[in-house]
């Protein structure tokens, strides 16, 4: 085995060894923890790293595990892999700052960030599986991995919640996994390759093939929160607001519409979809999935639910991106998948700071608090407003490309959906904006003790609206989000790989 | 064209293109800073300057762009967007200057200020954008700043005016983006439409109703009337004066104006242009608040400008004639509304008798100019709409009855501008006894003293507008219209106007309810509340809400009911033992033994399903 067949093998290792050191440590042993988390979360993002270089000199990383029995586990990163890995190891990476600083203090950090190194090191076997049945390993280790850290604070209402997603996700690992049985009955192993990987004897069984397609999606939907299958993602929302960045932006939501990203393109294909005749399932099911879960949202009081509401309908602008099956359709699906993330887990990171610093959970509560927690509410206002689609933040150029793709594949309701959900955006996000900055408290927020730096404003430096570990990575996070759109056509944007991907792109 | 060149060497225009907008966005950032922020008003209105300068120093042609940015933003000055940049950027600057007066002892001054920047950021960038992309960056922002402009004095009529402002531009911005991926679609991108594309109805219909929001076009005008009175007079001034001409602007960038003939659409525009302009008159004439009527005549004047637009579809060899008609008017009543519009706070603000009399005579000079008074720019521009409409004439249009519903529209002008000048004469002032100086409601105009150099920028753009005919254009200047047209045709239409007014003033000092009807206590309602359609509308709309709701709420009930009898039948014989499973079962789990056995258990079960899928 070379350096090209390790590197995709060393950057799961990367923080799958610190998690499974971490669950070892003692509780008090915080410096080693925070150094094993910050190692890890470095390591892998230089890892991820050289892949992109690799692959933009055209060259290959694949290793391969077999397992016996015709069986094996492979790990191979295309450019599709790596938009998804970088992702979650950049995200990774702000979040386990942010994680550091909201836990501070509280029982069972150990066990908490071993299964969040175990749900990342999942995430990036989800992102450099090679085959279906590698997908599917990793996919459910994801979300044995997840429901402890949803159930982390123990409370009735998060074991509640973490019934209910062990519920909802275990329905979707059992379709999925029938759904790659019969698959691979059919087919035989199912690499991922652009275009589909079908091989032309499987293709005449079209029966069989429509039912194993309506199958993969329902199993891939409970996760990608398609409608009727969301029904977990608000109820988990009670989880803390690191775990909340991970469900929604990092990993478990984005595994959903990755792999559903696979079976469109590299498992079915185009071609495949449209000779078995199910190329309008998708788009159909995303289109109603957008104007659900926003018109749910509009609705709500929590502040977490409103935005897991939210991601609900924003996730299927990716589903949707990649199910009218056209290029710039699909650039746009795939560019939503970072954009999302990248402005899905700031409002998340300021959700938590409200609720860490002020002890905001309601809207209601969110008024004025502008003038509290400036640097907070600005990232919050500018992804908000990027979440509406309002140029030039990153939604905006998701939903250019989304719209020019619905027209590019003949499919021009795509247009009315999206002018819908920017609508249906702008009436839930512009009330909380304007509260924010222009509301007044109708009662005291509660002071927090766990950060000394909250404490009176003359104390306090310019940025000390809450604990440095709760500013900073919200700020570096927001002006990524920020980036991404304002600069979207520069050279190593989102939008440039995405473009990469899309045009098949080696060297 | 010497002058040109230099000013070239000295701001390439590939720095003085965004340097228009990047300076004052950058500045408006100083509001997050706390020393800055006080020091805001001080300086901002000059930052203006960079547009002014691109718009006297460039000649169309010059291009720049920020490659990285967006999708490739891209900016281009073509003659077009130069008439708009010259009178935008110069009532950008003097309102400016006029806003820092007015509002000097306003604590918020900082905050509308910061909306003001982005605002003329926004504006010019617009004026500057070379694709579509860029195009709908600026129109946004610029319709999301105005929001601060209006809302300004937070009052509950001003939130509730930047509350109906706001939803009507995010309706015109969601439709525009629809009309702008369509046409991209088939130009990929251009912002010019070439001749061999095929526009279909659909993208036209949006590009004019997203667009006509901004532009106020009957019947999406409400905001107008509602928002005018309840912004301060500067943000009014350039609401009405720049900020509406965004609409027009992108109408001309947009319709396929002198590439096909559209007789559908040209007629349907010139139609509905002229029912604007009398319509907007009438409601107009019923108002009591200056700025409100300033605001309805904003609305009828641009039903003069949709003839003109709509003359221009009828045939690309009408289109010269009716473009340069066009770029007139708008020049035209962009300076006159806000000299109007300043004058509001003018004439509130004027100590003494003899100042007021001064400033009274300035409103009065310019509203004659907006009613058409011979040898002025209104009358110019109303014989550029009439050389337009024979243009089209000779072009195969046939509309008989136009000539004369154009010169009825200057006397309905003219009936407007009488009554503004009504409700101004009676409306409280500084110099009036302190009964009526009083404020009738926080926000009014009234009791703003101006500083000198407000009055000194209200009497430049006053100069300015006496100019305006000598303003060159793409194919000459409004002077030429000025010495060929017949001033009788220009007169008898504003005395008709003025006659009617008159008639109906003396008629209302007779009964009562003239001019000291003005100064009773607390504003009696118009007979048309303000935004007119709109009351009616959203009363409607409640109706339909709440049948809506109601439906939804039936059903969820019903819903509900099956639900809790479906639970009652089963949870009592199973569910409690399921539940208590499950508790006992999370509990195992959140230990540390559970969490080892999750994960054996699932790595078995892994095993499991290997053999079989090997099997």
């Amino acid at each position: 085995m070379t350096w090209h067949a390790w590197l995709p093998v060393l950057t799961l290792l990367s923080s799958l060894v610190p998690g499974l050191v971490i669950f070892a440590l003692p509780e008090r042993s915080f410096r080693t923890r925070t150094t094993l988390n910050l190692a890890g979360a470095s390591i892998k993002l230089v890892f991820v790293t050289l892949i992109a270089r690799g692959l933009l000199a055209g060259e290959d990383f694949t290793s391969v595990l077999p397992l016996g029995a015709g069986l094996d586990l492979v790990l191979h990163a295309d450019n599709l892999s790596v938009l998804f890995a970088l992702l979650s190891a950049v995200l990774w990476f702000f979040s386990t700052i942010y994680a550091i600083g909201y836990l501070e203090g509280s029982p069972n950090r150990s066990r908490f960030f071993g299964f969040y190194s175990l749900c990342v090191s999942s995430t990036v076997g989800v992102a450099f599986a090679g085959n279906l049945l590698t997908f599917f390993f990793f996919y459910e280790a994801l979300a044995l991995a997840t429901y402890p850290l949803v159930v982390h604070r123990g409370t009735a209402a998060s074991l509640d919640a973490g019934r209910v997603y062990l519920g909802y996700t275990l329905f979707g690992s059992a379709l999925l996994l029938a759904g790659v049985l019969w698959l691979r009955s059919l087919a035989g192993p199912v690499p991922f390759v652009p275009g589909g990987s079908l091989p032309a004897t499987a293709l005449a069984h079209r029966g069989d093939l429509v039912w194993i397609f309506l199958i993969l999606v329902a199993g891939l939907g409970v996760k990608a929160a398609l409608v009727p299958l969301h029904g977990w993602l608000p109820v988990a929302m009670i989880a803390p607001a690191p775990v909340s960045a991970l469900l929604h932006a990092v990993a478990v939501v984005k595994a959903g519409a990755f792999g559903l990203i696979r079976l469109v393109n590299d498992v079915f294909g185009a071609g495949a979809l449209v000779a078995i005749g199910v190329e309008r399932v998708l788009p159909t099911v995303a289109a109603v999935t957008i104007l659900w879960g926003s018109v749910r949202a509009l609705g709500q009081t929590r502040l977490k639910r409103l935005l897991a509401y939210s991601t609900v309908s924003q996730l299927s602008y990716v589903a949707l991106g990649t199910s009218l099956l056209g290029v710039t359709a699909s650039v746009g699906g795939l560019v939503h998948l970072v954009h999302q993330g990248l402005m899905k887990i700031t409002l998340f990171f300021c959700a938590g700071n409200l609720a860490e610093t002020l002890g905001i959970q309601e809207i209601r509560d969110m008024k004025g608090v502008g003038r509290r927690m400036p640097l907070t509410m600005i990232a919050f206002t500018a992804c908000a407003l990027g979440m509406i689609g309002i140029p030039p933040l990153a939604g905006f150029v998701s939903k250019w490309y989304l719209a020019l793709g619905g027209l590019e594949t003949g499919r021009p309701w795509v247009i009315a959906v999206l002018v819908a959900s920017t609508l249906l955006n702008a009436a839930y996000f512009l009330p909380i904006i304007y509260s924010v900055w222009f509301g007044t408290p109708d009662r005291p927020w509660r002071g927090s003790s766990a950060h000394p730096t909250a404490g009176e404003p003359a104390a306090r430096p310019w940025w000390g609206e809450t604990g440095p570990l709760l500013v900073w990575p919200t700020v570096a996070v927001a002006l990524l989000a920020t980036g991404a759109g304002l600069f979207a056509n520069a050279p190593f944007s989102p939008l440039a790989w995405a473009k990469f991907i899309v045009s098949g792109g080696g060297p | 064209m010497g002058g040109q060149a230099a000013v070239g060497l000295v701001f390439p225009p590939a720095l003085a293109l965004p340097a228009t907008f990047l300076i004052p966005w950058l500045a408006a950032s100083a509001i997050a800073i706390p020393g800055w922020k006080r020091r805001l008003p001080a300086w901002a209105p000059w930052l203006a300057a960079p547009a002014f300068v691109v718009a006297v120093g460039l000649s169309p042609g010059a291009t720049g762009g920020l490659s990285w940015v967006l999708l490739d933003l891209r900016l281009s000055l073509d003659e077009t967007g130069l008439v708009f940049l010259r009178f935008s950027a110069l009532i950008w600057l003097l309102a400016g200057i006029y806003a820092r007066g007015y509002l000097r002892e306003d604590r918020a001054a900082p905050r509308f200020f910061a909306f003001w920047l982005v605002a003329v950021g926004a504006n010019a960038g617009l004026l500057l954008s070379g694709d579509m992309v860029t195009f709908y960056l600026f129109f946004a922002a610029l319709g999301l700043a105005c929001y601060g402009l209006i809302f300004h004095d937070r009052t509950p009529q001003a939130v509730r005016a930047a509350q109906v402002y706001l939803t009507y531009v995010l309706i015109g911005d969601a439709l525009l983006f629809a009309a702008l991926v369509l046409i991209a679609r088939e130009t990929g991108g251009v912002l010019s439409i070439p001749a061999d594309v095929s526009i279909g109805p659909a993208p036209i219909a949006l590009v004019l109703a997203g667009l006509g929001v901004k532009l106020g076009v009957v019947p999406l005008h409400s905001w107008l009337p509602i928002a005018h009175p309840a912004a301060p007079v500067p943000a009014s001034a350039v609401l009405s004066g720049v900020i509406i001409k965004s609409g027009l602007f992108g109408w001309l960038r947009f319709l396929p104006l002198g590439v096909v003939a559209l007789p559908g659409w040209s007629g349907a525009l010139i139609a509905g242009g002229v029912f604007a302009v009398f319509y907007a008159a009438v409601v107009g004439s019923l108002q009591r608040d200056p700025k409100t009527v300033l605001a309805y005549s904003s609305v009828s004047q641009m039903g003069l400008i949709s003839v003109a637009v709509g003359l221009g579809l009828s045939g690309p060899a009408a289109w010269p004639s009716a473009r340069f008609a066009v770029l007139l008017y708008a020049t035209h009543h962009a300076v006159t509304k806000s000299v109007l519009f300043l004058g509001v706070g003018g004439v509130a603000g004027a100590r003494g008798r003899r100042a007021r009399i001064a400033a009274l005579s300035v409103v009065g000079v310019a509203a004659g100019a907006l009613a058409g008074f011979p040898w002025t720019s209104g009358a110019a521009a109303k014989a550029a709409l009439h050389a337009a409409e024979v243009g089209a004439e000779t072009a195969g249009l046939h509309m008989s009855w136009l000539p004369l519903a154009l010169s009825l529209g200057a006397a309905a002008t003219a009936v407007l501008m009488g009554r503004y000048l009504w409700t101004l004469v009676g409306a409280p002032h500084a110099g009036a006894d302190r009964r009526a100086a009083e404020p009738r409601r926080p926000g009014a105009a009234a009791g703003h003293r101006l500083p000198a150099g407000a009055w000194v920028v209200w009497g430049l753009l006053f100069a300015a507008l006496l100019t305006v005919p000598a303003w060159p254009m793409p194919g000459g200047s409004g002077l030429r219209l000025l010495g060929e047209a017949d001033p009788w045709a220009a007169l008898w239409p504003v005395a008709l106007g003025a006659g009617i007014v008159l008639l109906a003033w003396t008629t209302a000092w007779r009964a009562g309810a003239g001019a000291p009807d003005l100064d009773a206590p607390g504003p009696p309602e118009p007979a048309v509340p303000p935004g007119d359609i709109l009351v009616p509308a959203a009363r409607g709309m409640v109706v339909v809400a709440r049948a809506a709701a109601a439906l939804a709420v039936g059903v969820g009930l019903l819903f509900h009911a099956g639900a809790d009898a479906f639970r009652r039948d089963h949870a009592g014989r199973h569910g409690a033992g399921i539940r208590a499973a499950w508790v006992r079962a999370n509990r195992f789990v959140r230990r540390w033994p559970g969490v080892g056995a999750l994960i054996a258990l699932f790595l078995l079960s892994m095993i499991v399903l290997w053999r079989l899928a090997a099997g």
